[in-house]
């Protein structure tokens, strides 16, 4: 299920709320609530895809328990936590990367190994994540062990974050689960900020696809280079407004049940590095890639070669955790090498004290995600080619007209919302507290209607995390 | 101050869900809980596992979800003012790309390139049917929305696959040897204008575009397969244009709205010759079987009535049946054939109209059955199998052609 349907919005919501209010003063009740609705959440995208994750969750309580029986004995608790991380990898590793391996291989070694072609579950990579997350600060004694299975199966399995993030730190929660309190304040926050997530992703994210989806499917010679560069910034921004604004909503989710997440993205495209970029953007895989992959490979406080590697390691990991494919591969690798270039010459120190930085990152990071919506390589290059005139292919044409016309609005909208345009004007303009209050009420009561109505009307609607 | 306004926000939008929730239970509640508990299992093959019975299910309660939601045609409508009002003249509402053609009338432009993967399993199915079995097929190719290019305004034609896709498909099925009756030819023939061809609240044909076309299919399949079906039987002079003047408000006109769409007048065409036909349809395990005259037995008046407390209808495109039904007609009146036809909605009045030319007509549409194209044809035993599909078929997957 997702956030943005009917079925969320006017069955799933008010009755998991009225029920979860109903009973949540017994918190074995209301956890066991939460549960049960999470597991219907994630059975409404496919049933047999729950067996899988319980089978998971399973697995990783008990190789917590186990660390925290064995505790004492280092060999035997380090043992079980190996034993949990190739579990975790393995799983994700058959599910998502089985496919890509044996068409490789197959190509490679002019091979015929018949491909099992497993249906990827979906938001897998999220619930892996978060499951190695649980047993590793288990291990490291940052979070304590939960004694329930139904415990961890909340941790993990909870629906505001299970299939788009953000990747919650078992640490973040631990104590949450137990003992949290819910407050009303707290309930209309959380309300208003799911709202805010809701209308990124219904108003901005969706019609921003429309112009994306289209115009990366016309065939080459009918795309215009304008069109292409328009399409391409388009995409990040709709990604942007996709992933924000599930954060958002999870965010805003679990406040309402009294869960407080971290923050997600920090105005990412203010950002005058690449290095910086990744500090603002999908910051809860960049600091679990840093907390659990990076530090442990020696971090940065290493020789310069090894740094190198364990940079590699890091941004091959984050492209292929993204997707299956070359291109993600491919995308993780791009960022890898802007940004070893950026450590080791200081370019990127340089470019964060100058106004042009902006420029710079946001063209590198505009280039580098075309990759991740191309097909396959050869049609990024082709976009590539469109993109920087080597294709036979004219500056503008009727079509790129039609998508300004139909989209430029939005497209608009979707920049000057993305930077904290707002606050800026507000202290400009010396608007007062009350009055911007009063204000920033009407537009989200207006953009909310308007969402709304969108999906109501069942417009377009990608679910764009089906690789992840 | 952001304390009390935020709790304003929450209070409005929990009731606000809430409302829509109990008013869609209290009304709708009834079909929600037939989709899930009776008509979910109609989607199942007979070796369902408990999955597949989950997600059939879970698929009824979702598009139940999407298509009976109370306020929905008032937030259709809020959504089509809002489209309009930042000047937008794509309207996206409902996952399509809805332009004003030149004539006034709406048009979901093709907007998506199509794919060819079902084209070129139909012409292998076709091949396979003529080589193995002796048995010939025919295309009845049923055209929506564009008839002249100038309909289409300029600007927009490089967006819009719809005729460059048809020229694609007609070419290669003939090329496969099959008879193929393109609508587009039909139009020029009978001489007909855009309001006559096209629905204009609608995203379908009109039943008067169907007729000439099924008069052509018979024409053609007489021609090029050999066939003795009764051509003369379809003539338009031949029959009853009974007016019901802005009647129909069809799905682009509930997507859009009124303000925006005007209703188009319903034609029912019947035979002024006389005629007895023995009907028999089954939907959802649901059999109806009458015998009369075309008129009785064929059109479904009901489908006239107006929707709810409306003074319109949503339905009067179906008079001449429910596309998802499988119908059997016999004529003894007409020549000794029987045909088989794949039909959708398009194809549903052209499939009607094809039983005043040929003893026997079955009719079926794919989607409403767990069997495949292959499994019907041996169950039929027909003499020739017509494909009567608008171009939206022939980029779809979810039926399924040979095992």
């Amino acid at each position: 299920m997702v956030f943005s349907s009917n079925a969320f919005l006017f069955f799933f919501l008010p009755i998991v709320l009225a029920l979860y209010y109903l009973v949540r003063k017994n918190r074995t009740a209301a956890n066991a609530l939460l549960t049960v609705f999470s597991l219907l959440f994630y059975a409404w995208g496919e049933p047999a895809f729950v067996v899988i994750m319980l089978a998971s969750i399973f697995l990783n309580w008990l190789f917590a328990l186990g660390i925290d029986k064995y505790r004492a004995n280092a060999h035997a608790a380090k043992t079980l936590l190996a034993l949990s991380c190739i579990m975790n990898v393995g799983l994700l590793g058959v599910f998502k990367y089985t496919s890509f391996i044996v068409t490789n291989i197959n190509r490679a070694f002019s091979v015929n190994i018949p491909d099992p072609a497993l249906a990827l579950p979906i938001g897998i990579s999220f619930f892996t994540f978060q499951a190695m997350s649980y047993v590793i600060d288990v291990y490291r004694q940052k979070g304590e062990v939960q004694k329930r299975f139904m415990g961890v199966c909340l941790y993990i399995s909870f629906f505001p974050q299970l299939i788009a993030g953000p990747i919650v730190r078992y640490q973040t929660i631990a104590d949450e689960i137990k003992n949290r309190k819910e407050t009303l304040d707290d309930f209309c926050a959380g309300l208003r900020r799911f709202l805010v997530g809701f209308a990124k992703k219904a108003i901005l994210a969706n019609n921003l696809a429309l112009v994306v989806d289209k115009v990366f499917a016309y065939p080459q010679g009918e795309v215009s280079v304008v069109l292409m560069w328009y399409a391409a910034i388009a995409y990040l921004i709709q990604v942007y407004y996709d992933f924000s604004g599930y954060s958002d909503m999870a965010i805003g989710l679990g406040r309402m049940f009294g869960f407080h997440f971290l923050e997600n993205f920090d105005y990412p495209f203010l950002s005058k590095s690449v290095a910086e970029f990744w500090r603002r953007w999908h910051i809860s895989l960049t600091t679990w890639f840093r907390d659990y992959v990076f530090f442990p490979l020696g971090g940065s406080r290493v020789k310069t070669g090894r740094l190198i590697f364990n940079m590699f390691v890091v941004w091959s990991l984050t492209g292929l955790w993204h997707g299956a494919e070359w291109t993600y591969l491919l995308w993780g690798i791009g960022f890898f090498l802007v940004q070893v270039i950026e450590r080791l010459t200081g370019i990127g120190k340089h470019m964060e004290k100058k106004w042009y930085g902006h420029i710079y990152a946001m063209f590198f990071v505009v280039v580098v995600t075309v990759l991740i919506r191309s097909e396959s390589v050869v049609h990024a290059l082709n976009h590539y080619k469109t993109m920087f005139f080597l294709n036979d292919v004219p500056v503008w044409n009727t079509l790129t007209g039609i998508f300004f016309s139909e989209y430029g609005l939005f497209f608009l909208i979707s920049v000057i919302v993305s930077l904290p345009v707002g606050s800026w004007l507000e202290k400009k303009l010396h608007v007062p507290k009350a009055a911007s209050e009063i204000i920033r009420f009407a537009g989200l009561i207006v953009i909310t209607v308007i969402a709304v109505s969108y999906v109501i009307v069942g417009s377009y609607n990608p679910f764009i995390y089906f690789n992840f | 101050m952001r304390k009390w306004l935020n709790r304003i926000l929450a209070l409005v939008f929990i009731l606000f869900i809430s409302t829509v929730f109990l008013v869609t239970m209290a009304v709708k509640g009834p079909m929600y809980a037939y989709g899930f508990f009776k008509s979910y299992k109609y989607d199942l093959k007979e070796d369902a596992t408990i999955f597949d019975n989950l997600r059939a299910r879970i698929y009824k309660l979702d598009y139940n979800t999407r298509e009976r939601l109370f306020l929905r045609n008032e937030m259709r409508l809020l959504n089509a003012r809002f489209q309009t009002l930042i000047g937008k003249e794509i309207f996206d509402v409902g996952g399509k790309d809805t332009i004003r053609l030149t004539n006034g009338a709406f048009y979901d432009m093709f907007t998506q390139k199509g794919t060819e993967e079902k084209m070129y399993e139909l012409i292998d199915f076709s091949k396979k049917l003529r080589e193995e079995k002796n048995i010939p097929t025919a295309f009845a190719y049923c055209h929506c929305g564009v008839y002249e290019e100038d309909l289409l305004p300029e600007k927009y034609r490089p967006m819009d696959s719809n005729n460059s896709f048809a020229d694609k498909f007609t070419k290669e099925f003939e090329l496969a040897g099959i008879s193929v009756t393109d609508s587009r030819a039909a139009y020029r023939r009978a001489n007909l204008s855009p309001d006559d061809a096209v629905m204009n609240s609608d995203i379908h044909w009109t039943h008067r575009m169907a007729l000439e076309t099924a008069y052509d299919a018979v024409k053609n399949m007489n021609r090029d397969l050999g066939l003795q079906l009764d051509e003369d039987a379809l003539l338009f002079e031949r029959f009853h244009d009974e007016v019901h003047e802005d009647l129909l408000l069809g799905e682009i006109g509930t997507r859009l709205g009124e303000d925006l769409v005007s209703k188009d007048d319903i034609h029912v065409f019947y035979p002024e010759y006389d005629t007895h036909i023995d009907f028999r349809s089954e939907k959802d395990e649901v059999v109806k079987e009458r015998s009369g005259s075309f008129e009785e037995v064929i059109i479904e008046r009901d489908k006239l009535r107006l929707t709810d407390d409306n003074d319109y209808s949503t339905t009067a495109y179906y008079v001449y049946g429910d596309y998802l039904a499988t119908i059997h007609t016999v004529n003894e009146n007409a020549p000794d054939t029987r045909i088989l036809v794949f039909k959708d909605s398009y194809g549903t009045p052209v499939s009607a109209f094809l039983t005043l030319a040929a003893r026997e007509v079955v009719a079926i549409d794919l989607r409403s059955t767990t069997l495949s194209m292959e499994e019907v044809v041996n169950e039929v035993n027909p003499d020739v199998v017509v494909f009567a599909y608008s171009q939206q078929m022939l980029r779809k997957f979810d039926y399924e052609i040979a095992d």
